[in-house]
């Protein structure tokens, strides 16, 4: 049975978060280097702009605007999904491998498929996705046994070990390339906002629109699987099937994400703590709180970054990773 | 019906391209001024098909080179890449220019461009060509004469960009003649570079001053750059192997914080041009740019090192 | 009594059995590479006055990096040995353990707010770091009771390091200095001259020095706390002298080559295997093997693509990670 009165409080804190969320977008889409006063935001909105104002609201800031909120939202919920699976409260797409293992895939395409200057830009999130989902399978791969099955732990020492031996392929591969193309990978790394615009919004928003419900519906199923095993086995849950196809859920989310931002971490290791502290570790009441919460993180964390340093700004994954670590630190240490 | 013509029309648009890839030159520039007249606007054979461009363009922003080629050629910038910016060739003519990327598009869109040169790896093409005509050429793909004969174009200034291609090169022959006469017609130059920790030799087309040296001046590449080198434009080498690749003279482009500890090793020294002090260091910041500008430098830069004038 | 002698006498023949190796190691990493060299000419080389273009190569070139090869190697191997054996972890290493992150980020900190600094205040510069990276993983690792579990402090050496690359890149992307960053921090071995080991070389051997005088004290410690204390042991003066240490060694080791991961892990295991768990043995045969597969790792390197080099960064990651692998699963139940 679920309080009443926390169900309350996840209301309440919901919808706390979706104004935040819009406050953010609003303020979000006035700020940059041409001024768009906001008085003139609702004119523009209604068509009544001139070409420039509509421009840079509808072409440039918009998109990416968009783009980072629904990827936050996708790593929160991947990183929510992980860490009931795993059983690990510290568990993050980021840190498990799955974006070294994108980054080399990005790498390996960059420098070894001729560049063509129009579907270069539309293939770089499908070899991130593929590259990503490669990595996912390896690690899952060895961190499986057949007496035991997954084992949780392992999932996250390999992930690890595979995450540090990439980054190793990935300097193999950089030092042999062109000056030029390295500064475009390390971009990339960095977790530069890399697909901001409309397509890869239609690529990123159909995955989030089939896995929310989906893993909402699952949330029981995700509650026992945190528990124990034996207590899982016990209520009936067939462990090993649940768990494949959560965890596949969670990496093509996270994979989906990471392939038009970019190497982000922390986002997903943090919004569902934070959601955790609020309304407790029930699966179906924090994951919508940690969605939103990742999608706010995220968009926050850009909307400073990209103001930042002229003329790029600082990438917004450099920005997460500033503001989570230290959150990350804090929660080891009060665990 | 459609689907029939369709081969015809493929035909039908490889054959105008093919065409104006060798007449275009002589067409445009009878057709240039008049369609100034009229509109204002020219077509321009980019790479990636027609593209209409201003006739005389006033405020161009750059986003992966050429910058040189644009200022020799007197037309306005607006806003050049990083590398451009940090170039010291250019700090004086760009002192006042912006400093933009291809992802920086709220600036571009401030700076009202007019006309907008990027690479065919640019992020946003799309988007820059709803900001302003943009043109992108891929690098490397045509001599470095070539490209500023094709930016003349652009700009509609072709005589003038095919003039300076045609006094540069007889320059550079002809200062080519004198070297070989004073250094001898067998004798060999390198040219190196270190950035990092690393050590590069260059082939015949990769900047640093390799197509004067190689290509205009026709000196001669030791043996073993010619095997090594030649063909990728560059190669890695470790300082080990240096001496291998030295000719009787070596270009040295050398970065003020790049590692050269190399050269306090008793191996470089032994270096026959070392040791007969024949090696010229040149300043490797800016000296990747094949742009008239730095060509020219470079050119001068030659003439003293080997003449001594 | 008599077991120690046992188990001593072997081990002499051990450990020269592993100087025949780094010997055999370190000629033939002078012989391999880029320039054609026989073995008479490293001999002349090290031997005689003779002078030549080979042997000046030798001498200018290959020997002072197989030299900083060797010492790093021995630093790294040595670190990572204490390290597994005072939080008696199978995994920690000092590339894990957020100290190398902390070297990049006080390297990224002083390129861009003392532009000036020489090589010894990079070194400084570097040191400070690791020992704040460090601090930080350990403090995380040590505030709570049974702090020091693998997969906590793996978390967190993940996160502290993290954060501090996340400071460096952020620092050279703000001050425009990522490639003066990225020139120490990837560069490996190459360029290695003999005045930057002057400057290096002390630091390592004081560490390795100091680390062969507690090593009996490690190994109480490494055992359990409790015997330690019961055996009149000041175990917090103890294990920070040995922290002082992993800080001189793999700040030193950093400052040289820049990131590297994976030998503090391993070469410590490998080490175990031969010689058992007491560490008087451990720290000495640890120098041993960790310079010679530094050697090997570095010879590989320049071999494969010769004369382009292969950054050793790299090849050790790659060769890392499977036996990263195997000790996750050998290990499997120990962790959970």
């Amino acid at each position: 049975m679920i309080q009443p009165s926390l169900l309350k409080k996840q209301r309440i804190l919901l919808f706390i978060l979706i104004v935040l969320i819009f406050l953010t977008i609003f303020i979000g889409m006035g700020l940059g280097y041409s001024s768009i006063s906001y008085n003139r935001l609702f004119p523009i909105l209604f068509g009544q702009g001139t070409f420039k104002e509509e421009f840079i609201l509808f072409s440039i800031r918009l998109p990416r605007i968009i783009i980072t909120l629904l990827a936050g939202m996708a790593l929160a919920l991947s990183g929510a999904i992980l860490q009931g699976i795993t059983r690990n409260d510290l568990a993050d797409p980021g840190i498990i491998g799955i974006n070294s293992g994108a980054g080399v895939a990005i790498a390996v395409f960059f420098l070894f498929f001729p560049i063509e200057a129009g579907s270069f830009v539309y293939l770089l999130p499908a070899v991130a996705f593929i590259g990503a989902l490669i990595t996912a399978c390896v690690i899952y791969f060895f961190s499986y046994t057949k007496k035991v099955g997954l084992q949780p732990v392992r999932l996250v020492l390999i992930g690890v070990g595979f995450s540090t031996a990439l980054s190793g392929a990935m300097i193999v591969l950089i030092s042999s390339a062109e000056r030029e193309k390295v500064d475009f990978i390390a971009k990339w790394l960095a977790g530069n906002i890399w697909g901001t615009d409309w397509p890869f919004i239609s690529a990123l928003l159909p995955w989030l629109i089939v896995l929310i419900p989906f893993t909402i519906y699952k949330a029981n199923r995700l509650n026992l699987l945190g528990l124990n095993e034996p207590v899982a086995i016990g209520v009936g849950v067939s462990i090993e099937k649940e768990r494949v196809v959560l965890l596949l859920t969670a990496v093509a989310l996270a994979a989906a994400a990471v392939s038009v931002t970019g190497g982000i971490t922390f986002i997903g290791l943090m919004a569902p703590h934070i959601a955790k502290a609020f309304v407790g570790p029930r699966n179906q009441l924090f994951i919508p709180l940690a969605i939103l919460i990742g999608g706010w993180l995220l968009l926050f964390a850009d909307t400073i970054g990209r103001n930042l340093v002229e003329p790029d700004g600082i990438s917004a994954g450099i920005m997460v990773a500033l503001i989570g670590a230290p959150y990350f630190m804090y929660l080891l240490l009060k665990k | 019906m459609k689907k029939q013509l369709l081969p015809f029309m493929l035909l039908l648009v490889l054959l105008i391209s093919a065409c104006s890839s060798q007449s275009a030159g002589k067409k445009e520039e009878k057709d240039a001024p008049k369609e100034e007249k009229k509109s204002e606007t020219i077509t321009y054979q980019s790479e990636t098909g027609p593209i209409e461009v201003p006739a005389d363009p006033q405020r161009v922003i750059l986003l992966s080179g050429y910058t040189g080629n644009v200022i020799r050629l007197g037309v306005n910038i607006v806003g050049v890449d990083t590398w451009s910016k940090n170039n010291p060739t250019f700090a004086d003519e760009l002192k006042d220019v912006e400093e933009v990327s291809d992802e920086s598009l709220e600036k571009i869109i401030e700076l009202e461009p007019d006309l907008i040169i990027a690479g065919s790896t640019s992020k946003n093409i799309d988007k820059l060509s709803e900001i302003a005509p943009t043109v992108t050429y891929t690098w490397g793909k045509v001599d470095y004469l070539t490209q500023h004969i094709e930016l003349g174009k652009l700009l509609n200034k072709e005589k003038e960009a095919k003039k300076w291609a045609d006094e540069f090169k007889a320059q550079a022959e002809a200062a080519g003649e004198e070297i070989r006469a004073k250094i001898g017609e067998d004798a060999t130059v390198t040219v190196i570079e270190g950035y990092d920790k690393q050590l590069y030799v260059f082939g015949d087309n990769w900047a640093r001053g390799t197509e004067i040296l190689y290509q205009s001046m026709k000196l001669k590449m030791p043996e073993k750059v010619k095997e090594m080198a030649l063909k990728e434009g560059y190669y890695t080498l470790s300082a080990e192997v240096l001496p291998e690749f030295a000719g009787d003279y070596i270009v040295f482009s050398k970065y003020a914080d790049a590692d050269t500890s190399f050269q306090n090793t008793e191996t470089y020294k032994n270096i026959p041009a070392v040791k007969n002090n024949r090696v010229f260091e040149m300043e490797g910041n800016g000296a990747s740019f094949t742009d008239p500008v730095t060509l020219e430098k470079q050119l001068a830069f030659f003439k003293k090192s080997f003449l001594g004038n | 009594m008599k077991k120690e002698t046992q188990r001593t006498t072997p081990f002499i023949y051990k450990l020269l059995a592993g100087l025949l190796l780094f010997v055999g190691m370190f000629v033939i990493a002078c012989v391999f590479g880029a320039a054609d060299i026989a073995v008479k000419d490293v001999w002349f080389a090290l031997t005689s006055n003779a002078e030549n273009d080979k042997i000046s190569v030798i001498r200018e070139i290959r020997l002072p990096r197989e030299i900083a090869a060797v010492f790093v190697g021995a630093a790294l191997a040595v670190s990572g040995a204490i390290m597994q054996g005072i939080t008696r972890n199978p995994l920690a290493d000092p590339g894990l353990l957020g100290l190398t992150a902390g070297a990049n980020a006080a390297l990224a900190i002083s390129i861009a707010f003392i532009p000036s600094t020489n090589y010894f205040g990079i070194m400084i510069a570097c040191f400070i770091g690791a020992a704040m990276g460090a601090i930080m993983v350990f403090g995380i690792g040590a505030m709570k009771k049974g702090g020091f579990s693998p997969l906590r402090i793996v978390l967190a050496g993940a996160a502290v390091s993290a954060f501090l690359y996340a400071v460096s890149e952020g620092i050279g992307i703000y001050f425009k200095i990522s490639k003066n960053v990225s020139m120490w921090t990837a560069g490996g071995l190459i360029g290695t001259s003999w005045v930057q080991l002057q400057v290096i070389i002390p630091f390592i051997l004081a560490g390795i020095i100091i680390s062969l005088f507690f090593s009996r004290q490690l190994t109480i410690l490494s055992l359990n706390e409790e015997v330690a204390v019961g055996l009149g042991q000041k175990t917090t003066q103890v294990k920070i002298v040995l922290f002082i240490v992993i800080i001189l060694l793999a700040g030193a080791a950093v400052a040289l080559v820049g990131n590297m991961v994976f030998i503090g892990l391993m070469v410590p295991h490998i080490v175990r295997a031969i010689v058992g768990t007491d560490y008087r043995f451990i720290i000495p045969m640890s120098a041993i093997i960790g310079a010679s597969f530094m050697l090997l790792a570095d010879t590989l390197g320049r071999t494969i693509h010769a004369p382009y080099e292969t950054p050793i960064v790299a090849i050790i990651a790659m060769i890392g990670l499977p036996f990263f692998l195997f000790i996750v699963r050998k290990g499997g139940k120990a962790f959970s």
